[in-house]
């Protein structure tokens, strides 16, 4: 892309990160909440590799990584509904303190079921992204070695 | 002005950019086309105090766009190049036209806007604060009286993923001669 | 009658759905479908005066338009996306296996 982007793109993106993480932060008390924060910061990392192509400046998570950190969203989402299993409750039960409302920290299990979903959509988009990316990658390189 | 009249004149806009882009033969204008009736939408769910959907309905236009362009940019395809006979088009047009008709006296059944029928939301507003601990009482029903419903939200996404990565699996080249 | 402007939306993609034949224009004949139906959740939810569901320290209790529909509909708008690259995978491999986005060609193909 052109330099303007580029430049363009180094300054902005952490911005677009920032927001994406206020969302999820206080995503019980203002509108926002796991699944456009997750999307959000997706976008963050979708905007480099659309302004830089193949040499970002900084090292952006792969297929590997964006993989193993979706599952985990998964299985924190899970794991939650266990312990609330293990208390005794029924699964995925609201087990905390809900502490004082119109805080950060309130609303039981609301906030780690956040990140957790944040962190399974948000990779998740991310994931599929770059699959759908490689395949018309590879694809002109294949037409290329068969010209 | 109304919020109703507003809603008219962006619905009505969808309608027109929904029919430019199914007509288009350039199919990345098409592309564009759908990505300004899905900002037209968030800017309806924002008009009917949904600001949660509009952000997300924002966010994912977006995404799609770039979805849908990747997948231009990867088949190398910019035009549509194969179009339907008229004669079976108007076929078409007519029982589509035939459908509005015999839907109409169904929409004069509903309750009119701004009046709905449903009251299962008042326990929610009386008692939501109170159970979850959450002033959001979209993300309270999300994530604590729906807890299920976005288990299996993650679940279709996680199915996506995987279906999409099997779609584009790469057998290794040196151990396929081996496996078969 | 703004639900019937709402199934005339509706329509317009059910009639790219019909008529169509090329491949892109059908995965968005569908999203125009699933938008349809997204806003009709929301619009019979709608109630006059009412605000969005939200409380704030300030006004503890007020008249507020019904959070359940808004839900549901978030869980679909995330699940629309991830079908629209579902299907976009699927007509990139079509592609690939048959150099064509015409799907009569792709039935003659078979095989």
């Amino acid at each position: 892309m052109d330099f303007i982007v580029k430049t363009v793109t180094r300054y902005t993106v952490w911005l677009i990160m920032l927001y994406g993480m206020y969302l999820v932060i206080y995503g019980h008390l203002n509108p926002g909440g796991g699944f456009v924060g997750g999307l959000v910061i997706a976008l963050s990392f979708i905007h480099v590799t659309l302004a830089y192509g193949k040499a970002p400046p900084a090292e952006l998570p792969g297929k590997a990584v964006s993989h193993t950190l979706e599952v985990a969203g998964a299985f924190i989402y899970v794991g939650i509904g266990i312990i609330g299993l293990a208390l005794g409750l029924p699964f995925l039960s609201n087990f905390f303190g809900k502490g004082i409302p119109f805080t950060i920290l309130s609303a039981g299990t609301i906030p780690l079921l956040n990140l957790a979903i944040t962190l399974k959509v948000g990779m998740g988009i991310y994931l599929l992204y770059l699959v759908l990316l490689g395949t018309g990658l590879s694809q002109e390189q294949d037409g290329k070695d068969e010209r | 002005m109304p919020i109703e009249t507003w809603l008219y004149c962006i619905i009505g806009f969808m309608i027109l950019g929904s029919i430019v882009a199914l007509e288009l033969s350039d199919l990345l204008s098409a592309v564009v086309s759908i990505g300004m009736v899905g900002l037209g939408l968030a800017i309806c769910f924002l008009l009917l105090q949904a600001p949660d959907l509009a952000l997300v309905q924002f966010v994912i236009e977006i995404l799609s766009v770039i979805i849908l362009i990747v997948m231009l940019r990867a088949t190398n395809q910019r035009w549509e190049k194969e179009k339907e006979p008229r004669s079976l088009s108007i076929v078409k047009v007519t029982f589509v036209a035939l459908a509005m008709i015999g839907a109409l006296p169904l929409f004069l059944g509903l309750p009119p806007f701004g009046h709905p029928l449903l009251e299962v939301s008042s326990y929610y507003f009386a008692e939501g604060l109170q159970e979850t601990g959450s002033p959001n009482l979209l993300t309270a029903i999300i994530l604590d009286y729906r807890v299920y419903d976005t288990l299996g939200e993650a679940i279709v996404i996680f199915v996506s993923v995987i279906g999409v990565m099997t779609i584009f699996r790469r057998r290794k080249k040196g151990g396929s001669g081996h496996g078969q | 009658m703004i639900y019937s402007m709402c199934f005339l939306l509706f329509l317009v993609g059910l009639y790219g759905v019909l008529t169509k034949r090329n491949i892109v224009k059908i995965i968005l004949s569908v999203g125009i479908m699933g938008y349809a139906i997204n806003l009709f959740l929301i619009l019979i939810a709608y109630r006059e005066g009412a605000g969005f569901p939200i409380l704030t320290p300030a006004e503890p209790s007020k008249a507020m338009v019904d959070p359940l529909p808004q839900a549901l509909v978030l869980t679909s708008i995330v699940i629309e996306l991830s079908t629209t690259a579902l299907l976009v995978a699927l007509a990139i491999k079509i592609y690939q296996k048959y150099h064509t986005f015409d799907i009569r060609k792709i039935r003659r193909l078979r095989g």
